[in-house]
């Protein structure tokens, strides 16, 4: 079945799924 | 983090950076290199460290983050070369623009695998193979995880468009500009690594005069300089970057050897198309391959009671069956007399479905010949090595009359009606 970008959002966003940002790093990105 | 921090001085004294002495602390890098680019690199250095960097399993990672850390590294030394200052950090964007594939490697692997073997067999771009397998692209999904980890818009607007250096719908310069470093990064890479890179010099010789005006010293110095300041990035992650990426080409090319002479057996130097001794020529004629008998499909299975099973379901539905009962069966009944199709166990013994599958797809005669594996297996990473190393689809077990013969209908063309009679 074709992969839709919401089925990819709803995966992004399944806690635990795929790999995040750290902590910190987060914090960082969110400065620039 | 005192992790983050030592990896990204790692990174900023690796050489590609315009910094004459050595870095030591974090303030300084941001007084040197700027606070955008700072930040940029945390993330895609912190990115880095998340994901497995190992080459066990069905997908290499180390491979994949190898290729990754040159593709930034060439980015960086690109953007360097045309001294100006990009708004985005390029090194980050060339580490991570692939990261939608590790994505599609975990949610999609099956997927993924065909779309791969599709862009091979058919020559068609990776980006249209998995729209059209998958419906997205990678670039696409890095581009979307960019905006969930709230990423620079620059970073995530030059993953969308990393494939596409000509896409007219991006009319900010910046983003032409980064488009066309990633572009000539991804051609450096392929010219360095890639079996068939050479073949890629003129172009990215091209390219680079179009897009910045360099000449073929600049193109040179690109490909010499890389390695060096990537192997140092690598050491920062774990990750050997193979100092030798063009030495797997030179092992496929064929040594000079002397040609010894099938009649007097006298050893003529290499090249040589006539004995020197008896005059006998040296140029092997080669028999004509076998053609392909579509009426025929390869049935390779251990197990007596499934490869009858499988042999009767075949004649039933009109073709002749041809039968193996290890790898090394399969491989040397397919290469004598190459059937239409083959069926192949996966966990066959002496030699493995996945090894015959390899030798086979390596003969010129059965390379574009349909195999689909069968697999009791359950486990994803099996059947992605099988349909990267070219299968073209797989029957998990227990299947049924119906599941095989809809497969053998899908790459078989009708049987022609002649003798059935099964053979070993």
């Amino acid at each position: 079945m074709a992969m839709t970008d919401e089925e990819v959002v709803r995966l992004i966003n399944q806690p635990n799924n795929f790999p995040k940002l750290s902590q910190t790093a987060a914090e960082i990105a969110n400065l620039t | 983090m005192p992790d983050l921090e030592q990896r990204m001085l790692k990174v900023v004294n690796s050489g590609f950076y315009e910094v004459v002495d050595k870095v030591t602390g974090i303030e300084q890098a941001i007084q040197l290199l700027g606070f955008k680019k700072m930040c940029n690199l945390a993330v895609g250095i912190d990115l880095l460290s998340q994901f497995p960097t190992d080459s066990g399993g069905a997908f290499d990672h180390a491979k994949f983050w190898q290729k990754s850390i040159c593709y930034g590294v060439a980015c960086a030394e690109i953007a360097r070369k045309l001294s100006t200052d990009l708004p985005a950090d390029v090194f980050t964007i060339g580490l991570i623009q692939d990261i939608g594939i590790l994505f599609l490697i975990q949610f999609r692997p099956l997927e993924y695998g065909a779309a791969m073997a599709t862009a091979k067999a058919q020559n068609v771009h990776l980006v249209n193979a998995e729209q059209e397998t998958i419906g997205v692209d990678h670039a696409k999904i890095g581009a979307l995880l960019c905006r969930k980890w709230k990423l620079p818009k620059l970073l995530g607007d030059g993953i969308l468009s990393h494939h596409f250096y000509e896409n007219n719908k991006t009319p900010s310069s910046s983003i032409k500009t980064i488009l066309q470093v990633l572009n000539l990064s991804s051609l450096l890479v392929s010219v360095m690594y890639d079996a068939d890179g050479e073949e890629k010099k003129p172009d990215l010789v091209a390219r680079s005069k179009e897009f910045f005006g360099f000449n073929n010293q600049v193109v040179d110095d690109f490909l010499a300089g890389v390695l060096e300041p990537a192997i140092r990035v690598g050491e920062a992650f774990s990750i050997v970057v193979d100092p030798h990426p063009g030495a797997e080409k030179k092992e496929e090319e064929k040594p000079d050897e002397p040609i010894a002479c099938g009649k007097c057996k006298h050893e003529n130097p290499p090249g040589t198309k006539f004995c020197g001794n008896c005059g006998a020529s040296l140029v092997e004629e080669k028999a004509p391959p076998a053609p392909i008998d579509s009426n025929k499909i390869l049935v390779a299975e251990d197990s007596i009671a499934s490869r009858r099973a499988l042999c009767f379901i075949v004649k039933k539905l009109g073709y002749i069956p041809v039968e193996a009962t290890n790898g090394y069966e399969a491989v040397d009944q397919a290469k004598r007399d190459p059937p239409g199709m083959i069926l192949m166990d996966i966990m066959l013994p002496a030699m493995s479905g996945i090894d015959a599958l390899k030798k086979i797809r390596a003969d010129e005669v059965l390379a574009g010949v349909p195999i689909i594996m069968l697999t009791s297996l359950t486990d994803n990473e099996t059947v992605i090595e099988a349909i990267q190393n070219g299968a073209n689809d797989y029957i998990v077990k227990p299947y049924t009359a119906d599941i095989i013969s809809e497969r053998i209908d899908k790459f078989m063309p009708k049987p022609v009606k002649k003798s059935r009679r099964s053979r070993r």
